[in-house]
């Protein structure tokens, strides 16, 4: 009769197995998610990065910016601090112990398996004959009337072999034994059924057993359990989809609904709001009013000791995450005035520029060496990064208060900042030709990330501003913009530290597209992150020649349907430096809605007009319809041609807009 | 308890207590009624059309026909004074009359005035009154240009620029915006160096 039992791991044979399976089940898929974000993040060959810029210069801060961009300690800094990576490194090491620990045990065979073969010593493709000559050889061997002078635990060995080797030519030869073989694993029918739990006996059975088990369970089901789902909870509850504090987001929401229009915004407002985030206050565990006293400070370059220094610059650098959940929620109170000053506060932060008083030279007073504005010259009439690439280096001296020797490379900088130039920007429907009412647009454009330094227009070919409708394009009309590489602007400002958290918010383009009518945002605010800056390297032969200009392509998916009539539409489309000074750029945007062009001739899968002599005929004619006659046929062929001329008619019309030309 | 009392002798609510966001709400309760009782009716009249008080408007047209002609005589600073009375006198009607007739007076007073801050060469001035023109009237293309000129001569032409666009978005065919737009649009390229 079978008996039911359970079997402790008590040669570590199997819980291993058990344990390097659920190590592996965490640590597979946490290493990818690891990886795949270092590489996105880092990895070269997906970023669009300008040669590295080396400047000679350091703001007075310059030892706790680099101390929290870890660039000093060449990336120790940010190895040590993330809490992933030393998991993954300690489950690595556990995953290769228990590898180890698996390889060094021996299995033991287990006496409970039954394989004929091996006993008998021969292969599994072995003929009933060559079977039975070595049943014949072995059983000679082993058989116990043979067993003359052994001791008697020998003879019971051999005995238990004798009887295995009948056993085994038995399931090979005989019928009903092979068919127990076969059902149970064992020629004498069913076994005994075995359980086996992958723990060692100790935590089990034994004096220690249940107080262990018994602790084990409390801690995974009282407190583990609970504990993983309570922090779970408490995340989603405190936090919004974008991971803004909810007190964050509701600060910032009371802002805007009770914020009165008569009151202007500027970045002093935009900070007393930011100051409010718990986010920051948490992370510092300051007042509001002390980190409104930091940001203020990070605006006007007031530098303190290094204590409080780094302090400064940590509250600084969570800024642009908590300006980005600011303009999330703006944008859907459709607050285009609020999200643009929350932008520009970010760049001014970024910067370290107080626009107050010196809006004029705001773009200067982001070059390096240029440390106060008292510094700048009145008398030279520049005010612009275009214009400065255009003087020479005494007079860029002059101009920004600096000694010459650093004039090339405030010329340097200057023109390695990006800004946009917009080739071509139009409202697309997939398939369409025209854009039609009520239907899911968005915006296309083609643009070129530049250096303020080249001039004038690029010769680029018709063909590069071109896109090919094809099945795939028509499925998913972005993967062309995801196919591009993370943009990574350079330079960095020197008085703001990019980190690994806010790379994403400090690099690229907001884009906010508002309706002229009552200037308020049409849709939520995006980002242009993807891109080219090859661009930034050309020489202006190169720019102007356009041969070997990348051509960045832009889309924005507009996510409420064009207006149901048809008629012009007018948008502002603004592009919005996340970092930095002057390479915003604002363009008129018409929408064209029109019903699509009506095709007459659908082709083959129209219903023909029914014959003139058929039922079908005579009803038509009835009710006033188009009837075939007989002789109609020889025009088909010339209508035809006539219909598919009216069709290329429309796909001619243009819905662009014209190209601008002009751009900061 | 309420955080508010009500002063029999003024007559007037009074906020008791730290609730700066209820003061704003207060003071207009405070200015209506009090315009209710100075008004002597039981109940005001309708805010209709007929019901609005004409003697003020001929009072403030006499005004504005004045600064007008201060205009145009050069005396620009006189002009403004005028205007800046006229436009007081107006805010001050009873609130309790036809919002809508108020408002196009008070618009008459601050297009002369942004006019007159502009050839005064105030432009801070014009551009105020401008702004506060697009946001009561934006669908009017001359409200444009008169914050874009003023934006203009302030040096912030990418502002400007965008003024103009938006102004021709109402009006595509107008060509005093036009030739504003194609203006800025080359003042931007000199101030960048591409010319």
């Amino acid at each position: 009769m079978a008996r039911v039992e359970y079997d402790y791991d008590e040669s570590a044979e199997t819980w291993p197995y058990f344990v390097i399976t659920l190590l592996a089940v965490v640590l597979v898929p946490t290493t990818i998610s690891y990886v795949s974000k270092i590489w996105s993040r880092s990895s070269s060959g997906r970023k669009a990065q300008v040669k590295k810029y080396a400047t000679s210069f350091k703001a007075s801060n310059h030892d706790q910016v680099s101390q929290l961009t870890g660039s000093k300690g060449s990336g120790n800094y940010f190895l040590f601090s993330d809490k992933t990576l030393v998991f993954l490194i300690v489950g690595w090491s556990l995953f290769l112990y228990v590898g180890y620990v698996i390889h060094t045990t021996e299995l033991v065979a287990d006496a409970n398996v039954f394989d004929p073969w091996e006993i008998l010593n021969i292969d599994s493709s072995a003929t009933e004959k060559q079977i039975k000559s070595v049943y014949r050889k072995l059983s000679l061997k082993f058989h116990p009337d043979k067993l003359g002078s052994l001791s008697d635990e020998e003879k019971e060995d051999v005995e238990t072999k004798f009887v295995l080797i009948n056993k085994a030519y038995k399931a090979l030869t005989d019928e009903i034994t092979k068919e127990n073989f076969l059902k149970y694993g064992h020629p004498d029918g069913p076994q005994s059924v075995t359980h086996g739990i992958a723990l060692p006996k100790f935590l089990v059975d034994g004096k220690l057993a249940s107080p262990v088990l018994v602790v084990i369970y409390i801690s995974m089901i009282a407190i583990a359990l609970p504990f993983v789902v309570a922090k779970w909870w408490d995340n989603v509850r405190s936090h919004t989809r974008h991971g803004l504090h909810i007190k964050t987001a509701a600060a910032f929401s009371s802002y805007i609904i009770n914020n009165n229009p008569a009151k202007l915004i500027n970045t002093e407002t935009i900070i007393e709001l930011i100051s409010k985030a718990e986010e920051l206050k948490s992370a510092t565990n300051l007042s509001s009013e002390e980190i409104e006293e930091l940001l203020l400070a990070q605006l006007n370059r007031v530098f303190f000791d290094s204590k409080k220094e780094l302090q400064k610059l940590k509250v600084v650098s969570l800024v642009p995450k908590l300006i980005n959940g600011l303009v999330d929620i703006a944008a859907t109170f459709r607050n285009s005035e609020l999200c643009v000053k929350a932008i520009e506060a970010q760049r001014y932060l970024i910067q370290a520029v107080n626009p107050t008083g010196c809006s004029d030279i705001e773009q200067l007073l982001q070059l390096p060496f240029v440390e106060k504005k008292e510094q700048v010259s009145k008398k030279i009439p520049v005010h612009t990064l275009g214009k400065l690439t255009t003087i020479s280096d005494g007079e860029i001296a002059d101009l920004v208060g600096i000694d010459k020797k650093n004039a090339a490379e405030v010329r340097s900088v200057a023109s390695s900042i990006p800004v946009i130039k917009v080739l071509k920007a139009e409202f697309k429907i997939p398939g369409e030709s025209v854009v039609t009412p009520q239907s899911n647009a968005h915006i296309v454009v083609k643009l070129l990330i530049k250096s303020p330094a080249q001039k004038g227009q690029a010769k680029v070919d018709d063909e590069k501003l071109e896109e090919k409708e094809t099945f795939e394009s028509l499925r998913d009309p972005f993967s062309i913009v995801q196919d591009q590489p993370v943009l990574a602007c350079l330079p960095e400002s020197p008085y703001f530290p990019v980190t690994v958290e806010n790379s994403e918010y400090v690099n690229g383009w907001a884009v906010l597209l508002t309706v002229q009518r009552d200037g308020k945002l049409a849709d939520s605010v995006d980002l242009l992150t993807r891109g080219s800056l090859s661009n930034l390297e050309l020489s202006q032969k190169a720019y102007s020649d356009g041969e070997e200009v990348q051509v960045t392509t832009y889309k924005l998916k507009l996510n409420s349907p064009t207006p149901p009539t048809p008629g012009d539409y007018h948008f502002k489309l603004s592009f919005k430096s996340l970092s930095y000074l002057g390479s915003d750029l604002d363009i008129p945007l018409v929408m064209k809605v029109q019903e699509p062009p009506k095709v007459e001739d659908a082709g083959v899968y129209d219903i023909e007009d029914p014959e003139e002599d058929s039922i079908a005929g005579a009803m038509a004619t009835l009710r006033g319809e188009k009837v075939k006659t007989a002789d109609d046929d020889d025009d088909d062929s010339a209508s035809d041609e006539e219909d598919l001329e009216i069709e290329s008619d429309f796909t001619d019309i243009n819905t662009d807009t014209e190209d601008e030309g002009e751009d900061k | 308890m309420l955080p508010f009392s009500y002063d029999v002798s003024s007559k007037k609510l009074k906020v008791t207590g730290d609730y700066a966001d209820l003061e704003y709400d207060i003071q207009q309760l405070n200015t209506l009624s009090g315009e209710i009782l100075a008004n002597k009716a039981d109940v005001p009249s309708p805010p209709s059309k007929e019901s609005f008080d004409k003697k003020l408007s001929h009072m403030a047209q006499k005004l504005h026909e004045s600064a007008v002609s201060n205009i145009k005589t050069g005396k620009y600073p006189e002009a403004i004074k005028l205007l800046t009375t006229g436009l007081e006198m107006v805010n001050r009607r009873p609130k309790y009359e036809s919002f809508q007739m108020t408002l196009s007076e008070m618009t008459i007073f601050i297009v002369t005035r942004a006019d007159a801050y502009m050839m005064n060469g105030d432009f801070e001035g014009a551009f105020n009154d401008a702004d506060l023109l697009v946001t009561l009237l934006p669908s009017i293309p001359d409200n444009y240009i008169r914050r874009g000129v003023a934006l203009f001569k302030m040096g912030r032409y990418v502002d400007a620029k965008n003024n103009f666009e938006r102004g021709l978005s109402f009006d595509p065919d107008n060509a005093k915006l036009k030739k504003e737009l194609d203006f800025v649009l080359k003042k931007i390229d000199e101030e960048n160096g591409e010319l």
